[in-house]
């Protein structure tokens, strides 16, 4: 494969709430490659949207960022504001959760799909114009050009998803990261916003970084998955082995949640218990309150992730498949601080 | 009377009601401004409520306090602020500081008064509105909103002046002038409840429409209309002082702080005169709006925002 | 999948000439409903009170003649039945005619012609003031909210509705007339000095369109210290209004949306959050300003403004029931014109708006 685009390396993003300071991410590694469709799966509160905004520079004032973002080799934390803000939106694109808010209500679709173009690369008006036109035929909006004088509220749903699409992909970037790109949407409509993204990585060569809960729509493009829980990675691998094999209980969970599961014929089950928030982090094992298989050490140690042969990494020292003793992990991993100690009762 | 109880709502300092656990990433920005929000809200509620504590206490023993009687005339008039007299005297050698103290006792009680007066009959006639519809709703909305299309000091001044220029024609006036915003706020209120399951099944059980108006809605509509009180006591103090300063409401020789603005203003020379009460009223109003303000946001935003008038 | 084409059926043009005029049809209607009900309002207030209209006007000694009360009443057809005066008031409305005041014996038309432009320019000065000085506070209290700037900010547009009026305008007339000298002391022109021609009937702009420069300093002066006191009442709601609004937008996915372009901050201020929060400011200042045109009573009375307020005034104490009705019509016109510019400055600015 080819190098690495975009390597994250022990990305940690710290938030003061009103308790004190947490981690919102904690040591999160991962790699997105040229072309590659990655998919960052995981609930509300796992950490994958502000991993996604870390990279992005956009996250809000308060959060302090450690760790490295190489993108093609240069680290983006700590890059300064100017050089980010060129970054954005030429190199590195967004695309938001909610089309029926992402795009800005009161302004029409030719400033929305130009004002980037002409601001990084210096084109005309009738230039980025022309392009904006050529952008709304890749994303097979019919009649583009009328569509350029239109608001967004007279398009449907998935129509303006693929404006957003268009609107991100219209400098060209290297990096394409969704926010839950289908999850206001209709199944059918989510399915062609699926492969349109797919066609278009393969037409204009640009990796793209899925962040969803769902793993229905990460198997269906995904090349290589990495579930988050409580900020940390617990698992990770290309979308067929994790898919067929999840080891992580909390992957597991996942896909029992499934409507239709991938692991064929179960009940669609949820999993038990909510996830947790920044101020009510469990110690441990983040996912030990709400785990099937968690014995006393899962209360205190925090498991180290480790590769487990197939490019696949793990972070579970109790390992459903393979029953491990929770002492040969343990040895590996001199008490990390990890949570701040009152947490750990 | 009851000030006290009503100020005793006012006052109690709003406590943050979210506990402070919800900081989940995606909504980060909005535990962010939760987080952010005490460190000026709060003081501010209290400030409020410490500042209307303040008055409450003068105005109930402004004779103890006070170091001459209101009306006395006994001293050099125009006399400047000295330590004899902190805030000076007036044209008639009144002390000014006993008059601005003994002047709590006439602006919190009918200002308390009023609001009260004013939400019974505008939350009534509004949640009646509401509950029944049709023709009702019909007659009192309109009604409201043509009282509502008037302007406040326009009305009141129309009402005061056809009245007779007295302090209770004034209070008057501004009642006519205030019912109609409780009135607005109750019946959407009313509406909004009146198709939930509650009322439908106290309905169904055979509650009468106003048993289930009384015991049914009235928890759910008390809350946001208290609120509406709390920041409406503000604008009633200032309406009810504007029409004293134009002489359409406390009569000399009072000692109601907006005639006594009134008087400062005929000797403006003398700036003492009409500066203590001035500031008397702005402080009052302003821990009114310290505390409306801290209360509003404990309120849902949607309710919030039909009180944003 | 799909692909329903986009409906863009109402892209054309979204105010038509016939869109419109059925707009204005419709709230011409509803306005004049609100105008009639308004004069029953007034008439019904000011007929069933115990006041006497005539003992306001004609002072103790007439009244204990008989014979005058009732030349006078008679002369104002006040010795007719309520709801007849009413009808006869209604048919002379009709045809444009709002009765003769009776405290200054003028046509109450011409009485508010003369006061209109006054208040009108002094509303106008207030507006402008507040609303530059009110959206950038409001503005800059947003952008840093939580710290410092934002709670002094806050306070102090707390501190600025908490003010009563009359009071603000007597401070800042012993300070910067009284004390200082730098400002005239009321009225709209210095004693003895011609307004310019009239055009407007505001001062300030009549000497420019003659361009007569002194006259407009003048003028202006004159206008500063009543405008302030106005203002510093509009600056306080224009600040809470602009600061919520602006934050209400700032956390939208659009301007996250914008600032992952990589547009510059200014741009994303400028035109993805500004842009949405003026709708809101919008309404509040043609509020506002509807509120500054009739609530200037106080400041009016103060600076010896001889605008509507101060006629409302006379009018009110006098129970000159001809004045106060053409007034309060005055004054549910504006707001009724006001609404509709709001309504149609809104379906400019937002194209999700339809006039209805």
């Amino acid at each position: 494969m080819s190098p690495d685009l975009l390597a994250i390396e022990e990305l940690t993003v710290r938030l003061r709430t009103r308790r004190g300071i947490r981690r919102a991410v904690d040591g999160v590694s991962f790699a997105v490659g040229s072309g590659e469709i990655v998919g960052l799966a995981g609930e509300s509160g796992s950490g994958k949207t502000l991993t996604a905004l870390a990279l992005l520079g956009l996250l809000p004032g308060g959060a302090r960022v450690s760790g490295r973002v190489m993108f093609e080799g240069r680290d983006l934390v700590g890059l300064d504001r100017r050089r980010l803000r060129e970054l954005r939106g030429r190199e590195i694109a967004l695309v938001s959760q909610d089309p029926m808010t992402a795009l800005h209500p009161l302004l029409r679709i030719d400033v929305q799909l130009t004002e980037h173009v002409r601001a990084h690369l210096g084109l005309s008006k009738a230039e980025a114009e022309a392009r904006a036109v050529e952008l709304l035929a890749a994303v097979r909006i019919p009649g583009p050009a009328a569509a350029l004088g239109a608001y967004p509220h007279q398009f449907s749903g998935g129509m303006r998803q693929r404006i957003a699409i268009a609107v991100a992909l219209a400098c060209a970037p290297k990096l394409l990261v969704a926010d839950e790109p289908t999850t206001a949407l209709d199944v059918t409509v989510q399915a062609g916003i699926l492969r349109l993204l797919d066609n278009l990585r393969h037409e204009h060569g640009f990796s793209v970084l899925i962040i969803t809960h769902d793993l229905g729509v990460l198997s269906a493009v995904a090349d290589r998955l990495v579930v988050l829980y409580g900020g940390r990675v617990v698992e990770s691998g290309t979308t067929g082995e994790v898919l067929a094999s999840p080891r992580h209980p909390y992957t597991r969970g996942l896909m029992r949640a499934l409507p239709g599961a991938v692991g064929a014929g179960q009940a669609m089950t949820p999993i038990a218990g909510s996830p947790p928030t920044l101020d009510s982090m469990p110690g441990g094992c983040h996912f030990h309150p709400r785990c099937d298989w968690a014995v006393e050490s899962c209360f205190t140690v925090v498991p180290a992730r480790r590769e487990i042969g197939g490019g696949r990494t793990l972070a579970c020292d109790v390992d459903p498949l393979r029953r491990e003793g929770p002492e040969t992990a343990a040895a590996d991993r001199d008490g990390e601080p990890g949570l701040e100690p009152e947490l750990q009762r | 009377m009851s000030i006290t109880s009503t100020l005793g709502v006012g006052a109690r300092p709003a406590g943050s009601p979210d506990s402070g656990s919800a900081a989940t990433e995606e909504r980060l920005t909005r535990s962010d401004r939760a987080a952010l929000r005490p460190s000026w809200r709060q003081p501010l509620a209290l400030t409020g409520g410490a500042i209307l504590l303040g008055w409450v206490v003068i105005a109930i023993f402004a004779p103890l306090i006070a170091p001459h009687p209101p009306n006395l005339q006994f001293a050099a008039p125009f006399s400047p602020p000295s330590r004899r007299y902190l805030f000076g005297t007036d044209e008639l050698g009144r002390d000014v500081l006993s008059r601005v103290l003994y002047g709590a006792r006439i602006s919190l009680p009918l200002g308390a008064l009023l609001v009260l007066v004013a939400m019974s009959i505008g939350s009534l006639l509004g949640a009646a509105a509401g509950f029944f519809g049709g023709v009702i709703d019909t007659v009192i909305m309109r009604l409201a909103d043509l009282f509502f299309a008037f302007p406040g000091i326009i009305l009141a001044m129309a009402v005061a002046a056809a009245l007779g220029q007295s302090l209770t024609h004034a209070v008057l006036a501004v009642i006519v002038v205030s019912w109609p915003s409780y009135a607005r706020l109750s019946r959407g209120l009313v509406l909004g409840a009146r198709h939930s399951e509650y009322v439908a099944s106290a309905r169904l059980f055979g509650s009468s429409g106003w048993r289930t108006m009384w015991f049914e809605l009235r928890p759910n509509v008390a809350g946001p209309i208290l609120v509406l009180a709390a920041l409406d006591v503000a604008n009633a103090i200032l309406l009810l002082a504007g029409l004293s300063f134009l002489g359409l409401g406390a009569q000399p020789p009072a000692a109601e702080w907006g005639a006594m603005v009134s008087e400062g203003a005929n000797n403006f020379s003398y700036w003492w005169i009409g500066l203590f009460p001035g500031l008397a009223i702005s402080t009052v109003v302003l821990a009114f709006n310290f505390v409306g303000d801290a209360l509003r946001d404990l309120l849902d935003p949607r309710t919030a925002r039909m009180l944003g008038k | 999948m799909a692909l329903a084409a986009p409906e863009l059926s109402r892209r054309a043009r979204r105010v038509t000439p016939a869109g419109l005029a059925r707009f204005l049809a419709r709230r011409l209607g509803t306005g004049l409903v609100l105008v009639v009900g308004i004069t029953l309002v007034a008439f019904v207030i000011t007929h069933l009170v115990p006041g006497n209209p005539a003992a306001a006007t004609l002072g103790q000694t007439a009244m204990s003649d008989p014979t005058i009360v009732k030349a006078w009443d008679h002369q104002y057809g006040l010795d007719k039945p309520v709801v007849e005066q009413y009808l006869i008031y209604l048919g002379k409305l009709a045809e444009g005619n709002l009765g003769i005041s009776e405290h200054d014996n003028n046509p109450v038309l011409s009485d508010l012609g003369q006061h209109i432009p006054a208040t009108l320019e002094l509303a106008l000065f207030a507006i402008v003031v507040s609303t530059a000085i009110g959206v950038s506070l409001g503005l800059l209290a947003a952008v840093r909210r939580g710290r410092t700037a934002d709670g002094v900010i806050r306070i102090a547009s707390l501190a600025g509705v908490s003010m009563p009026t009359f009071w603000v305008a007597l401070v800042l007339f012993i300070v910067f007339f009284s004390k200082l000298g730098w400002f005239p002391s009321g009225g709209r022109l210095d004693p003895g000095v011609t307004p310019p021609a009239t055009i407007t009937g505001m001062y300030t702009v009549d000497a420019i369109l003659h361009g007569q420069w002194s006259l407009f300093v003048q003028a202006l002066q004159h206008l500063v210290l009543p405008g302030v006191t106005l203002g510093i009442f509009t600056i306080g709601t224009m600040v809470r209004f602009t600061r919520a609004s602006v934050l209400e937008v700032v956390n939208n996915d659009y301007v996250r949306a914008a600032r992952a372009k990589g547009l510059p901050e200014w741009t994303v201020v400028r035109r993805h959050v500004l842009r949405p929060a003026l709708l809101a400011i919008t309404t509040v200042a043609g509020l506002a300003f509807a509120n500054l045109l009739s609530g200037t009573v106080l400041v009016e009375n103060i600076y010896g403004w001889p605008g509507i307020g101060e006629y409302a005034y006379q009018s009110a104490i006098n129970l000159d029931l001809p004045a106060i009705m053409g007034v309060s019509m005055f004054v549910a016109l504006v707001y009724i014109v006001i609404n509709l510019l709001v309504d149609l400055a809104y379906s400019l600015l937002d194209p999700r708006i339809e006039l209805r």
